[in-house]
C-alpha cells in the first residue's frame, strides 16, 4: 500500500539516497566477497579430504592416518620397507604401511606449464599402483637422483599436454618448514614420466605419483622419517583394534579420517572468526548509514507524519512506510552490491550453487539489516505528537 | 441525540518552565448535529487546542470528550482511528502531502480505511470536481494556488463522510475571494452531505455563516450567541 508513497519521499533527496546506497553498496561488496574468500579457502583446504572420504571404498574398508605428535618426524618401523605391517596379536589380521606415502597432487597451471604439488596422505598406494597401471612401470628411485613418477592417463594434464611415457614435465616442489609445506621456498624440479595408472576416481586424477623417500629428500623431509603415515586395513572390522596397536607402539597420534576433516575445520576457525568480525562491523557500518539516513529524513518529515497521523493514521502504518522506505533504500545498493559481487565471487567460488548460497545468505543479511536499522526510525516517527508539530507550524 | 459533539470540564494545561497556562479552562460545549459552530477569539485564545482536544488530536489534562454518547478513547492507535471514522481536518495552512497529487491526498483517509481502489478514485474524484477542481486531479500541492490547496484539503476532510469537519481557521492564509469560495463550500456541504463544522477563527465575519458562534477568551467560553 505504502510503496507507491516510500517512492515518492526517496525521489525528494536523490543526492542523501545515492550516497547511501553508495555506502551499502560498497559494504555489500566487501561482505559477499569476505564470505566467499573463507567460503573458497576452506572449500580448497577440505575438498582434497573430502575426496578420500567422499565415496571412498577405502573408508569403508577402515582407513586411519597416523600423525607424528607436535608435527615432528618420528621413525616408525622403518619406512623404506617395500611393505610394512603390523598384526593383530589376537586374530592375527593386518594392517599394511605404505611406502609411497606422501602422494603429490599436481595443480597443473596451463599458462605456465608447469604444476605445483602438494603432499597428501593415501593408504595403500602401491597395491593400487599395482592394479592400475596401465603402461610403463612403477616409479622408483634412480642412481641419478632423477625423480620419476606415474601420472594418471585419464586426467586433464595429461590429455591435454599429450604426455606420454617418458616424457619430463617440471613441477613446482614445496620444501617442508615447520612441518609444513612451503610453496613460497619450493623448488622447480623435473619428475620423468615412467608409467601411466587409471586412478579410476580413487583420488583426484591430477595426481602424480612419486616415491616417498625420494620426495622426501627434496621437500626436505628428514630421510626415513614420515609425516604421515596411512594405515589399509584388510580387517575393517579390526581397525579400532590396530589404532590401539599402533598407539601403543609408536608415537603416533591415530585419526580416523573424520577426526581428521573435523581438526582441520577448527584450522579455519580462527580465520573464519575473523571474517565474521569484519562481516559484523560492515555489517554495523551499513546499518550505521541507513539508520543515519532514515533518522534525518524522519526528523524532516515531522510535520508529515503529524499530518497522516491526524487523518487517521495507526502506528502500524507509520511502521510500515518507514519500513518500506529503509527496505528500499537498503535494497538499491544491495542488490546493484550483489550483481557486481558476483563477479568476484566467482573467481573464487565455483558452481551455481555455492554462489546462489552465497547470493541467498546476503540476502537475508540484507533483509535483516533493514528490518532493525527501520525499527528506531519508526519510533521515532511513532511518536511525533501531531497537535504539537502541528501548532508549531 | 441531537450533540454530536459534548465536552465536560474540558481542560488542557500546558507547563512552561515552572509556569502552568491554561489553553483550555473548564470548558463545557455541545455542537449539535449538521449546524456550522465558530469558535471565535483572538490569537492564543485555545480555540486551536480546543479543536485538537474535540478531534482526539490532543489529550485534556482532565476533563473529557463525549462523542456520539461515548466518551473518546485514551491509547494513541484507538484514537487514529476514531478520527479516520468521526473527523475530517482542516487546517490553515492546507497541510497537504507535497510529494502527492491532489488526486492522491484526497484518497489517503479512503486508503487508511481500506477501500478499494476503484471506489477510492471514482470518490476522490468526484469531490476533487465539486469543490471545483476538475483539471486539478494530477497537479501536486506546489502547483496549486493557496485556495486550491484549501479546496483540496477540504475535499480530504470530507472524503470518508465523517460526523464532525474541525477547520482552523480555513480561510486564514487565504484572500479574500478564496476566502469566500471556501465559505460558501463549507456551507455547501453542510447543506448537501448535512455535516457538521466546527471552525476555529478570529475573523468576526466567518460567523456570518455560522448557525451558532461562542466566544473565547483565556481558554474560557465568554459567551455563546
Amino acid at each position: 500500500m505504502w510503496i507507491k508513497f516510500a517512492m515518492e519521499n526517496l525521489k525528494k533527496n536523490p543526492k542523501r539516497i545515492a550516497l547511501t546506497s553508495a555506502g551499502v553498496f560498497i559494504a555489500v561488496v566487501l561482505m559477499t566477497s569476505s564470505y566467499a574468500v573463507i567460503y573458497s579457502i576452506e572449500e580448497q583446504a577440505l575438498e582434497p579430504w573430502r575426496d578420500i572420504i567422499g565415496g571412498d571404498a577405502i573408508i569403508t574398508g577402515g582407513f586411519s592416518i597416523a600423525e607424528t605428535e607436535e608435527g615432528k618426524y618420528e621413525p616408525i618401523y622403518g619406512v623404506e620397507e617395500k611393505f610394512i605391517s603390523i598384526s593383530n596379536t589376537e586374530d592375527n589380521s593386518k594392517a599394511s604401511f605404505d611406502p609411497f606415502l606422501l602422494i603429490p597432487v599436481i595443480f597443473f597451471q596451463e599458462e605456465e606449464n608447469q604444476g605445483s604439488i602438494t603432499g597428501r596422505p593415501q593408504s595403500s598406494v602401491e597395491h593400487f599402483l599395482t592394479n592400475n597401471l596401465v603402461e610403463g612401470r612403477l616409479p622408483s628411485v634412480t642412481e641419478n637422483k632423477e625423480l620419476e613418477g606415474v601420472a594418471d592417463i585419464t586426467s586433464s594434464f595429461v590429455k591435454n599436454h599429450q604426455i606420454k611415457v617418458g616424457d619430463s614435465i617440471k613441477v613446482l616442489i614445496p620444501k617442508v618448514i615447520d612441518g609444513r609445506f612451503s610453496y613460497k621456498k619450493g623448488e622447480i624440479h623435473t619428475i620423468k614420466i615412467v608409467g601411466m595408472i587409471s586412478w579410476g576416481g580413487i583420488i583426484s586424477s591430477d595426481s602424480i605419483v612419486v616415491p616417498y623417500s625420494h620426495l622426501a629428500e627434496i621437500c626436505d623431509l628428514e630421510k626415513d622419517k614420515a609425516s604421515y603415515i596411512a594405515i589399509y586395513v584388510k580387517h575393517p572390522e579390526y581397525r579400532n583394534e590396530i589404532i590401539e596397536e599402533v598407539r601403543k607402539n609408536t608415537k603416533y597420534n591415530v585419526l580416523t579420517m573424520d577426526q581428521l576433516f573435523s581438526q582441520m575445520s577448527k584450522d579455519f576457525q580462527e580465520l573464519r572468526t575473523f571474517i565474521i568480525k569484519v562481516l559484523i562491523s560492515l555489517f554495523l557500518i551499513s546499518s550505521l548509514i541507513i539508520l543515519n539516513t532514515m533518522l534525518i529524513s524522519v526528523d524532516e518529515r515531522k510535520r508529515e507524519f503529524a499530518i497522516l497521523r491526524s487523518i487517521g493514521m495507526q502506528s502500524k502504518d507509520v511502521l510500515e512506510i518507514i519500513l518500506t522506505e529503509t527496505f528500499l533504500i537498503t535494497c538499491i545498493g544491495a542488490v546493484v552490491g550483489v550483481f557486481t559481487s558476483w563477479i568476484f565471487v566467482s573467481e573464487f567460488i565455483s558452481g551455481i550453487w555455492p554462489i546462489l548460497k552465497t547470493i541467498f545468505f546476503m540476502i537475508i543479511i540484507i533483509v535483516i539489516m533493514a528490518l532493525i536499522t527501520g525499527l528506531y526510525p519508526a519510533y521515532r516517527a511513532i511518536k511525533i505528537h501531531p497537535m504539537e508539530v502541528l501548532k508549531n507550524e | 441525540m441531537n450533540n454530536i459533539i459534548e465536552t465536560v470540564d474540558l481542560t488542557k494545561i500546558y507547563t512552561m518552565g515552572s509556569e502552568k497556562i491554561a489553553a483550555v479552562d473548564h470548558v463545557n460545549l455541545s455542537v449539535h448535529r449538521n449546524e456550522i459552530l465558530t469558535i471565535v477569539g483572538p490569537s492564543g485564545c485555545g480555540k486551536s487546542t480546543l479543536l485538537g482536544l474535540i478531534g482526539g488530536l490532543d489529550r485534556p489534562t482532565s476533563g473529557h470528550v463525549v462523542f456520539e454518547g461515548k466518551k473518546l478513547p485514551s491509547s494513541e492507535d484507538k484514537l487514529a482511528i476514531f478520527r479516520r471514522k468521526n473527523i475530517g481536518f482542516v487546517f490553515q495552512f492546507y497541510n497537504l502531502l507535497p510529494a502527492l497529487s491532489a488526486l492522491d491526498n484526497v484518497k489517503l483517509p479512503l486508503k487508511l480505511l481500506k477501500i478499494s481502489d476503484k471506489e477510492t478514485n471514482k470518490r476522490s474524484k468526484e469531490l476533487l470536481k465539486a469543490v471545483g477542481l476538475q483539471n486539478r486531479f494530477y497537479h501536486k500541492p506546489g502547483e496549486l494556488s493557496g485556495g486550491e490547496q484549501q479546496r483540496v484539503a477540504l475535499a480530504r476532510a470530507l472524503i470518508t463522510k465523517p460526523g464532525l469537519i474541525l477547520a482552523d481557521e480555513p480561510t486564514g492564509n487565504l484572500d479574500s475571494k478564496s476566502g469566500h469560495q471556501i465559505l460558501e463550500l463549507i456551507q455547501q456541504m453542510n447543506k448537501n452531505y448535512s455535516q457538521t463544522f466546527v471552525i476555529a477563527t478570529h475573523d468576526l465575519n466567518i460567523s456570518k455563516i455560522a448557525d451558532r458562534s461562542i466566544h473565547l477568551l483565556d481558554g474560557r467560553i465568554i459567551c455563546s450567541d
